[in-house]
């Protein structure tokens, strides 16, 4: 099957983007020592290299009743990646006694201040 | 540069030497506000070393039995004359069979070149591997599903709590053990509204049009079990109890196992004697087409779909 320089290009850029969030994710996966931080690394993996390799396989492949599909399962990480991370988060907050050695904890209302402040 | 260089130290091949011998990392005490303390590296060298150190000289056992030494050589001299005899029989077998990639060999011509030239005609499956493994080969799947129904049974009997228990203590090891599970978790709860219809429907799609595309029986069930699973984690056991308590789960693979029994030795008593049958291929790509591979994929999709339910349920909690 040949495909057209146009369309080879971009399809190639998305998809090695795809497989260096990849790379930096499982990088991140092994040397990050600690939950909450670990997470922050496999959810680049989830939320960011799966859909640019779907997204380069689309513009390699063309539209399809296979595209939708592949599109599909960009949208099931989309949506049950954050949901592992936040149920993971929230088992790790209720169970680790040293929290606040581990992570900075602050009031929600001073979180948003913070974002105000731009800080 | 040499590693003599007075320049080599510190510099970048230095660097990534050092790196690759586990002595330096760049992003050291960068990247998290406090590491976990894990072993250092060296202790953990030693400890392996020490481990393999114990292994290798048997500490346990030899020397403070010399019955024991005496079993242990007749122990090994009798596993290694199994071995070489198995061994043997095994190859002795082998040298039967056809070379390997002999283009005579039966498999090479007669029985692909079968599937793939009347597999449609006979079985009435556009997807040939459904054809083959509930058609033609429809005996091996139905020992798949009774090794899956095995599986749930070994599990219920390892897993499952007995009721006759003290119900006080009961409850109190329901609350420690379920202290860490999600409970009315709002995300969660948001999330299955929107995967679980769609992960069922997507099941039951995969297993009714296995004998057209890709899927089938397995993997459909599969994802259905997934959905299930997913309701209950999100939901609870009183919202999945309703539909799906231990009688369903009975009913349901038992009566999926029997009638792929019975509906396939019809058809394969029918079939080696030459009988005429009910049961037609139909007109292939049509939904109600390929004989019994419809039927026999929804009973594979249901035998699946349970045990992986079943499976969850044992494992968290012991009992529906």
């Amino acid at each position: 099957m040949s495909v057209p320089i146009w369309r080879f290009i971009p399809a190639a850029v998305l998809i090695a983007a795809g497989v260096a969030a990849m790379a930096v994710s499982t990088w991140g996966v092994f040397r990050i020592r600690y939950v909450l931080n670990r997470l922050h690394a496999a959810a680049i993996g989830d939320s960011l290299g799966l859909p640019l390799v779907t997204a380069g396989l689309v513009v390699l492949y063309g539209w399809s009743l296979n595209t939708v599909k592949a599109l599909l399962i960009a949208v099931l990480f989309w949506l049950s990646s954050p949901v592992c991370s936040h149920l993971l988060s929230a088992l790790e907050t209720s169970t680790n006694d040293r929290l606040e050695e581990d992570c900075r904890i602050l009031p929600l209302d001073q979180l948003h201040s913070e974002g105000r402040d731009g800080k | 540069m040499s590693r003599e260089d007075p320049r080599y130290a510190g510099s970048r091949w230095d660097k990534l030497a050092r790196w690759r011998r586990g002595e330096y990392d760049p992003t050291a005490g960068r990247l998290e506000l406090r590491e976990p303390d894990f072993a250092p590296r060296d202790e953990l060298q030693k400890l392996r070393k020490y481990a393999a150190q114990t292994e290798r000289d048997d500490r346990y056992e030899l020397g403070l039995d010399t019955r024991l030494r005496g079993f242990r050589r007749v122990y090994l001299a009798a596993a290694g004359l199994l071995a070489v005899f198995l061994a043997a029989l095994l190859l002795v077998t082998v040298s039967w069979l056809p070379q390997f990639g002999d283009y005579t060999a039966p498999e090479h011509n007669e029985v692909a070149r079968r599937y793939i030239e009347q597999g449609l005609e006979e079985t009435g499956a556009v997807n040939i591997v459904a054809g083959m493994i509930l058609d033609y080969r429809a005996f091996d799947t139905f020992g798949e599903s009774c090794v899956l129904f095995i599986a749930v049974c070994c599990v219920l009997m390892l897993l499952r709590v007995d009721k006759e228990e003290d119900p006080h203590s009961m409850a109190a090891e329901d609350m420690s053990d379920r202290y860490f599970e999600p409970h009315r978790e709002v995300i969660l709860q948001m999330a299955a509204r929107v995967l679980v219809p769609v992960s069922l429907v997507l099941g039951i799609y995969v297993v009714l049009n296995g004998h057209i595309s890709p899927g089938g029986g397995f993997s459909g069930g599969a994802i259905i079990g997934t959905g299930l699973v997913l309701y209950l984690t999100a939901f609870g056991f009183e919202r999945t109890g309703r539909f799906m308590n231990e009688t369903t789960v009975k009913l349901l693979t038992v009566s999926a196992l029997t009638f792929y029994c019975f509906a396939k030795s019809y058809s394969f008593y029918t079939g080696a004697n030459h009988l005429s049958s009910f049961i037609t291929p139909g007109v292939p790509g049509a939904i109600l087409s390929g004989g019994l591979i419809v039927y026999l994929n929804i009973c594979v999709g249901v035998v699946v779909a349970c045990t992986m339910y079943c499976f969850y349920v044992m494992f968290r909690k012991g009992g529906f």
